[in-house]
Order: structure tokens, then sequence, then C-alpha cells
């Protein structure tokens, strides 16, 4: 059947990081002009009803450093819908009232969408910010409200004409090194919970020699939807949250996606642990708790078991992520921007040579659980700043009984010191206003 | 004419009750395994005990006596499966998507979950406050407030009052009902309440003996619920829901409809005024999205359910001194469905977007037996998509504006708005 469909992707070297200064957000407005904006010979909305006949649709998404516009549409229509995307992307139009429609609704997406209402991704996307704070990556894709007002028509003609198309890769510098926990604490008060994530860069990214002992690693911690030791000991044994899980690529929108979205491909990631809403009294407990089986990885290790059963997961779970014809042409183009063989390709063989030994270095090399940003967003900052800067323990009480083993890793946990370097607290409102 | 649905599936009935469709879908190498246990929201029809299909989700991940929890994650793990689950106002699916090697362990592995789960009441009070975080995560989006609360204004005397969630009251309580849990796994997850789907790169007769072989043995139980009707909703209602920190005011007008049917007109005629009326291809979106810019969102949506339930129109406005404006619209579109007799080719677009939007839907196995979950969990066969397919070829210009004329009515209408304190 995926015969009778017809998928199109079309992918730039251009993206968030080449935003000018004073004008963050310009990528994601000119690509998305382009995408819900008229064409030289149709308007907007001859073009909506044009695909609503197909039911196909046109996408964007913008990334720090790619550019992907995508769409798939059933074969009876491949050359009328070409014709139709191919002047999109070649002759858009740029009418004013496009322009302030997609600037406004890309304003919205930050103020209210993000910040208003998404207190996971606001996390998320923060934590990127502060870790790349005063590089090309410092400021999400959507931009910053500033940025966003400051941009005027002729700046997205000007992006298109002469950044939008590019195909180098670009220079950057490199990410800065942290010297000890740096907090961030955005303060929210009728949140019901406290979203959390922390982490730091790395420079393991697909094509690096322990790409694969560190996904292991990463996969054995948490598995992003699927469970894992974070997961296990946060949410299942101790019932503080929904899920806790790891990352080491940017992995975007995990609240609505349960596998990782192509074509956010970047030459610098960052190792990220995402902690889902926990009530304001166990929120700094969870995040120790998340600190502690990190550090219990780096000294421990895996176990053998654990080393074989993941490996082995990761070898087939690969190969449901590909699953259409889009898929394909999304991992391809990550594939040869990272200069690696096929994805699953690339995977299994990696896989197919790593030994225990291999993953317990990687995690001994990469895994720190002292000199990292933590972002949280939630109510009750001031108290959460203080407990963290004069490192106060914070034990866990329970509704049920727990076994003594639980307890006793509890004492531990509820006593982990914490080393802050530097704290804020911003109030909601004002994150990304600059 | 030539039915939609485009794989030649099985379907099959065990003598404890269970079905089994099988599909076959042309897509090599993977399986996915979604299992439909006919109880959602719908069912939760004593006080004080919303939000319990939904707990009941979660404790299905912990264990047996068989498969403790380590284990049966070691099998998911071994297999590379990717799986979840979710339940919502008439169905609870668990589904499972892996290699085709894996097909019988997974399906002996479910057989023993289903069967024989065991857990003790810490654990299920655990459980229990994982669900309230759950709730807690989800109550950051503006939309889920406004849900509860136009939900809670039309159903009065149905459990679609509460979504699935349930009310937040009873989730702080659920950790005193282990008592009860162990009743709902009695009642509902039973094999005369249960259609199993296998999709992928399967062949029917080695799938109806594997699931003989593992499923056979699970014994019905014969539980007959009752779901009240709901009262006349006593309309029109407003209903105002105020947020406490920035957000846009969304505007919701509902009306209550008929329950999904495949055998009568009704709700092929409600999915095609949608799209006439309410979707990007229609004059109102244009209006108020593309051309005086006062909404950003803007859509309108029949779904189907079991009981009767909503049809919804949804506006998110730019600009709060605007929501009168966008209200008084919307209602001036509602009565141009009645006034009018629409386009015929206008009619005809609309019925080539929806046969040409499903046939992109076929494109990978997980997501077709997801979509088949779906209906399944309507009315137990995938027979469903082919006959509703059938009644938007039959539907004309007149009646859309029958259907329009009989639901859209004043007695029948909740306006809920959303709107920011700060």
């Amino acid at each position: 059947m995926s015969g009778s469909l017809h998928s199109v992707r079309i992918a730039f070297r251009s993206g968030t990081s080449l935003d000018p200064k004073g004008k963050e957000g310009l990528a994601s407005l000119t690509a998305s002009l382009v995408a819900e904006g008229a064409s030289r010979t149709r308007s907007y909305k001859q073009i909506l009803d044009e695909f609503f006949r197909m039911a196909a649709g046109f996408e964007v998404q913008v990334d720090q450093e790619l550019t992907v516009f995508y769409g798939t549409v059933h074969r009876d229509h491949v050359t009328q819908y070409e014709a139709i995307v191919m002047e999109m992307l070649e002759e858009p139009a740029f009418l004013v009232e496009d322009f302030v429609r997609v600037k406004s609704d890309l304003l919205n997406y930050l103020k209210v969408g993000l910040r208003g209402s998404n207190d996971e991704e606001l996390a998320k996307e923060l934590l990127y910010a502060k870790i790349f704070a005063g590089h090309p990556y410092g400021h999400p894709c959507c931009g910053t409200v500033a940025g966003l007002e400051a941009i005027e028509l002729s700046d997205v003609k000007e992006y298109f004409t002469n950044v939008l198309k590019r195909n180098e890769l670009l220079e950057l510098p490199a990410a800065r090194t942290l010297e000890g926990l740096e907090v961030t604490l955005v303060e929210k008060e009728d949140a019901r919970g406290v979203a959390m994530s922390f982490g730091y860069p790395i420079e393991v990214r697909r094509g690096h020699a322990d790409y694969h002992a560190l996904l292991v690693a990463q996969s054995w911690l948490g598995q992003h939807r699927n469970g894992g030791r974070l997961f296990d000991s946060i949410r299942e044994v101790r019932g503080l949250n929904y899920g806790d899980y790891a990352y080491i690529e940017y992995f975007p929108d995990g609240m609505h996606e349960f596998e990782p979205e192509p074509n956010v491909a970047r030459q610098q990631q960052i190792f990220e642990v995402w902690l889902r809403p926990v009530t304001p009294e166990k929120a700094l407990f969870a995040f120790r708790m998340a600190l502690y089986e990190i550090d219990q990885l780096k000294r421990n290790g895996m176990s053998v078991e654990d080393f074989e059963r993941t490996r082995n997961f990761l070898s087939k779970y690969v190969k449901l992520l590909i699953k259409t014809e889009a898929l394909v042409q999304g991992y391809r183009i990550d594939s040869e921007f990272y200069g690696t063989v096929e994805y699953t390709r690339y995977i299994a063989e990696g896989l197919a040579g790593l030994t225990l030994e291999d993953v317990n270095r990687a995690a001994r090399k990469y895994l720190d659980t002292e000199k990292l940003c933590f972002v949280a967003v939630g109510p009750g900052m001031a108290e959460l700043g203080r407990q963290m800067r004069e490192s106060v323990a914070t034990p866990i009480a329970y509704e049920v009984e727990q076994p003594k083993e639980v307890l006793a890793v509890d004492r531990v946990v509820g006593a982990w010191p914490l080393r802050v370097t530097d704290l804020q607290i911003v109030p909601f409102e004002r994150v990304f206003e600059n | 004419m030539t039915k939609i649905f485009p794989f030649d599936y099985d379907q099959h009935d065990y003598p404890n009750g269970l079905r089994l469709i099988t599909v076959p879908t042309g897509f090599p190498h993977i399986v996915s395994l979604y299992i439909v246990v006919h109880v959602g929201s719908r069912n939760e029809t004593e006080a004080g005990k919303s939000g319990f299909a939904h707990l009941f989700e979660h404790m299905m991940f912990r264990g047996t006596a068989m498969y403790p929890p380590e284990r049966y994650e070691s099998v998911l793990k071994q297999a590379g499966a990717a799986q979840n689950a979710y339940t919502d106002d008439d169905l609870t699916v668990y589904h499972t998507t892996f290699t085709r090697e894996d097909l019988p362990q997974i399906l002996e592995m479910e057989a023993d979950r289903f069967a024989n789960l065991e857990y003790g009441e810490e654990v299920f009070r655990t459980e229990a406050r994982a669900v309230l975080a759950e709730y807690n995560k989800d109550s950051a989006e503006p939309f889920h407030l406004l849900h509860e609360k136009l939900r809670e204004a039309s159903f009065d005397g149905h459990p679609y009052r509460h979504t699935t969630m349930g009310f937040l009251r009873d989730i702080e309580r659920m950790p005193e009902l282990y008592e009860f849990s162990r009743q709902f796994h009695r009642r509902y997850y039973r094999p005369e309440n249960t259609t199993m789907i296998v999709a992928g790169d399967v062949e029917v007769a080695t799938t109806r003996k594997l699931v003989e072989a593992s499923w056979g043995g699970w014994a019905r139980e014969g539980f007959v619920d009752v779901i009240p009707e709901a009262l006349p909703l006593g309309g029109p209602k407003d209903v105002v829901v105020d947020w406490p920190s920035e957000t846009l005011p969304v505007l919701q007008v509902a009306y209550r409809t008929p329950a999904y049917s495949d055998v009568s007109l009704e709700s092929a005629a409600l999915d095609i005024l949608s799209y006439l009326y309410f979707s990007s291809s229609s004059a109102l979106y244009e209006e108020l999205v593309l051309v005086d810019q006062c909404c950003d969102v803007f859509f309108g949506i029949y779904a189907d359910h079991v009981d009767p339930y909503l049809y919804v129109v949804t506006a998110r406005v730019k600009d709060a001194a605007r929501v009168e404006d966008v209200r008084r619209r919307v209602a001036e579109t509602v009565e141009l469905m009645k006034a009018e007799v629409v386009d015929a080719a206008r009619l005809e677009t609309v019925k080539s977007h929806l046969r040409y939007g499903f046939a992109m839907r076929m494109d990978h196995t997980d997501g077709i037996a997801g979509l088949l979950a779906r209906y399944v969990a309507l009315k137990r066969t995938p027979e469903t998509i082919n006959r509703l397919y059938e009644q938007y070829a039959r539907v004309t210009a007149e009646d859309l504006q029958r259907v329009a004329r009989t639901y859209f009515v004043e007695e029948n209408r909740v306006t809920a708005l959303l709107r920011s304190k700060a």
C-alpha cells in the first residue's frame, strides 16, 4: 500500500543557529512563511484548498542546523502536488498579510503554547539555552519574543534569498565548560507540579567512536517512553511522577512523540535527563534520585545481563523506527549530515562489535553528576532554591510501606550533596523574552 | 463500490468470546498487536470512582506470578518491542509492535497478563500516586481544564460527564480503592469484552492457532454493564472557565449529537459538515484565521463515541475583545448550515478528501492497527469502516441540511469559554 503514496522531503543546512542577533526566530519565521503562505500564482487559501482535496499537506521543521520541508501525497496527485510545493519553495509571494499571521502564530506559540502551557518543554528548551548561552544554539528554534517582534518582512526576504538554501556544514564554536551545578528555577505559582530537565554538553554524536557505547548506557537509564532504570526507580518503585528519561540527542516534543523525529541533527549534543512533573515537596528528592542512579552507573557499570538485553533491544527497536517512505527520507538526510551509513545498519554494526567494557568505560568518561545545568519550572522556587543552595537534606516519606533496601537508598539520596555554583530564579513570563 | 479498507482481514470468534482480527498488511517483518478492551471512562458509573479505567491501564503493567514486571520488561527488551497503552471514553488499548519472530512469545506473555494479573495493595497505592502525577502534568495545558468543564456541563447522568482522567477529587482518593480495583479486573478484563488485532507480516491460520493456544483458556465472566442515558441537556448553557496565567481565550461551541452509527447517515453527515463548515478549507476558517486573523486555532469535530456525545467547534481567539464577534460568526455559520443546500461540487471535494485521507493512513502496520483499534472499539469489526465510507458516499446535500436542522439547535448547545484571569 505504501506504493500508493509519494513523499517529498527537501533539506537545507540552515537553521536557528544562523538567526542574526536581535532577530532570533528569523529562520523559523522565514521557513514557516514559505510553508504557510502564498506563492507567486496561488493565494494561501488556494493552496489550502488544493491540499484539502488531495488530503495532503506541506510542513516545515526548523532546527539549529537543518531546515526541512516535507509532505506526503497520494500517487494520483503527484504532478499537481509537486507543482504547488515547488512554486512555494522557489517563488514564495511573501505577502504582508501572511507575514503578519505567521509572525503572530510564532509569538503565540512561544508565549502561550510553550511558556504558558507546556512546562516540561519549557524546561527542556531553557536547559539548551542555558548550556549553550553565548553560542549560536543559545536560543530556541521558535526565537525570542523581542527577536520575533523585531523582524520585518524585508528581513525574511533577505534570509530567504541569501541564507535559507545554503548547503554547507556550519562552523560552530565549542560549547562552554560548566564549572559546577548551574541552576535556573522558573517560578510558576499556579502549576501543580515541578517539571525538571538537566544536562551538559557531550562530544559524542553519531559518527563518534563512543556513540554506540553511550547509546546503550542512555537506553538502559531511560529509553524515551519505553522505561529504563530512571523510570523504574523514580516512578515504578516510588510513584513520584509519570516518567523519567535520558537522552544523548536532541529530542523535542517528548510530551507528544513516542519515537524520535528525524532531521534535528546537530553537530553538538548534550546528555540530558527529563523528569516529568513531581509534586513540589518531592521535586528535589526526585532530582537527587536521578543523580544517584547516574552516579551508580558511572561507578559500578552495567551488569552483563543488562548490557546484553539493552544491546539486543536497541538492535531490534531501531528497525521499528523507519516505518514509512517519509521516514526513510528523513533518516537518509541525517546519515548524510553525520557522515554515517544508513541508520539501522549504522546502529546494528556498531552494536555488534560492542563490549560491556566499552559501555562501562563510556559511562565513566561521559556521565557527570556535578558539572551540569539544571532547570525547573513550577511553584515554590524560592524554597527549592534555598534547599539547593544550602544542600538541605530532603528525606522522603511514603503513604505505603517500602522495602528496607529502598529506604536505605533513600537515606543516601535524600542527603545527596549539591554544589551549586550559580542559581537564578525567573518568573515564567520573562523566559525567552530576549 | 470498492471497500475503503484495502486489506483482506480475518475475523474469528473463540468459544470464550474473545474476538481475533488478523490483518496481513503486506509490509514485511513487523507485527503490531493491539488488544482492545471494551472498557473506558464510559463504564465508570459509580460515584467517586471516575478515572478508574485509566488507573487500571496502569495496573496492567504490574505483573503476574509467572511474569513479574522485571521479567515482562526483559522479554520486551529482548524483542526490541515498542509498547504502550492508552485509555479513552470507550476503550482501553494495549499495543505492542515488534518483529514477526517474537509473536508467539508476546502473545503468550500478554495472555498471562490479561488472565492472571496480580498485585498487592502497596503497589496499587504507589501506582495511584503516579496517576495523580499524570493529572498534574496534564493540568499545565488549558485545553484539559476547558475539556473537563465542558463535559461536566454537558452530560448530567452519564459518565461522559467526566474525562478519562477522572475528577481530581476521585483521583486523590484512588489509593483507598484497592478492593474495587480487583473487582474492576474481574468485571471488564474478560475475553467476551476484548478484541485483539494482529496486523502486519502474519498468516491467518497460524495466528488463529497461536491465539487459541495461549488465550483459549481465559474464562468468560458474563458481567453485563448498564450505562445510564444522559439527561436532556436543557440548553443552551454557557460556561466560563478562568485560567490563572497568561493564555489566549478559547471558545468551544458544542452540540449534543447522536452515537456513532454505520447503518444510518447521521455520523457520516456530521463528519462531512465538519469539513464543509469548520475545516481549513471552510469559508469561516478563511474569515477568522486568514483574513481577519482573529483566531489562530479553528476547527470543528464530531468525535465518534459509543453513546451520544458532542460536536465541538473550537476557536482560539488572539484578542479577548474579539470573542463575542467569533461567537456570533460561529452562530451565523450554524444557521447557514441549516439554511443552505450545499453545492454538489463542494460536497464531492469533501468526499474526495475523506477517501484520500483514509488511503494516506494505510502506509504502515502500526498506523493501520492503531486506526482499526479506534473503530473496533465502536463496533467490534473492521467492517464498520467500509460501512461508514458507504454512508459518506450516500450523503446528499439535503441530508446535510436535515441533520444540521435536527442537532444544531439551541436546546442542544453548550458554550464554554476559557479566559485568562491574569
